[in-house]
């Protein structure tokens, strides 16, 4: 009887229970959507004021002369050039899912190490896989 | 009897025909009389644009342009000008009567070379939308002859403060307005008014 009770307050405590992890987990950043995560908001506004006059609000990129980001494989398979990227500029053609680009992206050589992290973890919340992280710090000493 | 239903018809009739008028033309009573005459483009100029052809005041001749300053490798203003550049160009390219015509601020890297790849970039046609280059100083100067900032600044993003407004120059080189050149509805109404002044003959 005893062990009957306790498996019904258990049961009546289960969904209390899922509640209180979900809300630690969302407290800890584990199941945060992007726009809650901590930095999103600073991330999107660096965006939106070093990034998207080219490469669009949405990403999307312009014509043949700004590469899209949205869905490109810079926010997948070249993750760790960005920082560099965003840092130094570019120049030379660059092909971008199959199609060429080729004009001088400027650097931002006045964005921080911090900033330029909040501009990549809010374009791979938005575009790219946002579970993973690169060390921005360590690639920036990298750039060549 | 029968007069009074004529009348009435006839009068049904005329009052339908203007309300098609109207219908048909939009509604749009304006007149490019209605845009006072902003300045005059007096000064010559002798420019390179992106196929390296001569572009002279001939040119533009007869021909109602927007104009603009800007330069490929800015960070700031500049690529929001060009998306909104472009629309005007989707929206004059089969229109003879209207050209664009960009200048770049910063020559000594907007070479002819550059401004190539960036027409290509942008998939446009030289003849419609003519990007020029020429020396510093005369491209300055046509900018404050156009009454636009261009100036060398090393503080702002690119080194260069310029403005970013697009002019609207009628086929008697007269400038007959300013649009915010960031703004999609100042552009929209651009892209209106070129449609009143290459109509207007």
């Amino acid at each position: 009887m005893t062990s009957l009770c306790s498996v019904n307050r258990a049961r009546r405590a289960a969904p209390l229970l899922s509640l209180l992890v979900v809300a630690a987990l969302w407290a800890s950043g584990g199941l945060a959507p992007a726009e809650t995560r901590p930095g999103a908001a600073a991330g999107k506004a660096l965006f939106t004021e070093h990034c998207s006059s080219c490469h669009g609000v949405a990403g999307e990129g312009f014509r043949s002369l700004y590469p899209p980001l949205a869905g490109s494989r810079l926010l997948t398979d070249e993750l760790e050039r960005l920082p560099c990227i965003i840092r130094h500029g570019l120049r030379g053609e660059i092909v971008v899912d199959g199609r060429a680009f080729n004009q001088v992206m400027p650097g931002n050589p006045r964005l921080s190490a911090d900033d330029i992290s909040r501009i990549i973890s809010y374009m791979q919340s938005t575009w790219g896989d946002e579970n993973r992280e690169i060390e921005v710090k360590t690639w920036l000493r990298h750039c060549q | 009897m029968v007069r009074i239903n004529t009348i009435c018809v006839r009068s049904t009739g005329l009052l339908l025909a203007v309300l098609l008028c109207l219908y048909l033309s939009g509604c749009d009573s304006r007149s490019i009389d209605d845009f006072p005459v902003l300045g005059e483009v007096s000064r010559d100029f002798n420019f390179v644009n992106q196929d390296n052809e001569v572009v002279t005041p001939a040119v533009v001749q007869d021909k109602v342009y927007v104009t603009d300053f800007f330069f490929t490798t800015c960070p700031a203003i500049c690529p929001i000008m060009t998306r909104q550049m472009t629309r005007v160009y989707e929206a004059i390219k089969d229109d003879p009567g209207v050209l664009l015509l960009s200048h770049t601020i910063d020559p000594e890297h907007d070479t002819v070379e550059v401004l190539k790849n960036y027409a290509d970039g942008l998939g446009i046609e030289t003849a419609k939308w003519h990007l020029v280059t020429g020396p510093q100083d005369e491209i300055f100067a046509m900018a404050k002859h156009y009454m636009l900032a261009a100036m060398k600044y090393e503080e702002a993003p690119g080194g260069y403060l310029h403005s970013g407004s697009f002019v609207l120059v009628d086929r008697e080189r007269q400038i007959r307005g300013y649009y915010d050149g960031t703004d999609p509805e100042a552009v929209d109404r651009l892209i209106d008014d070129l449609a009143l002044f290459s109509e207007s003959r």
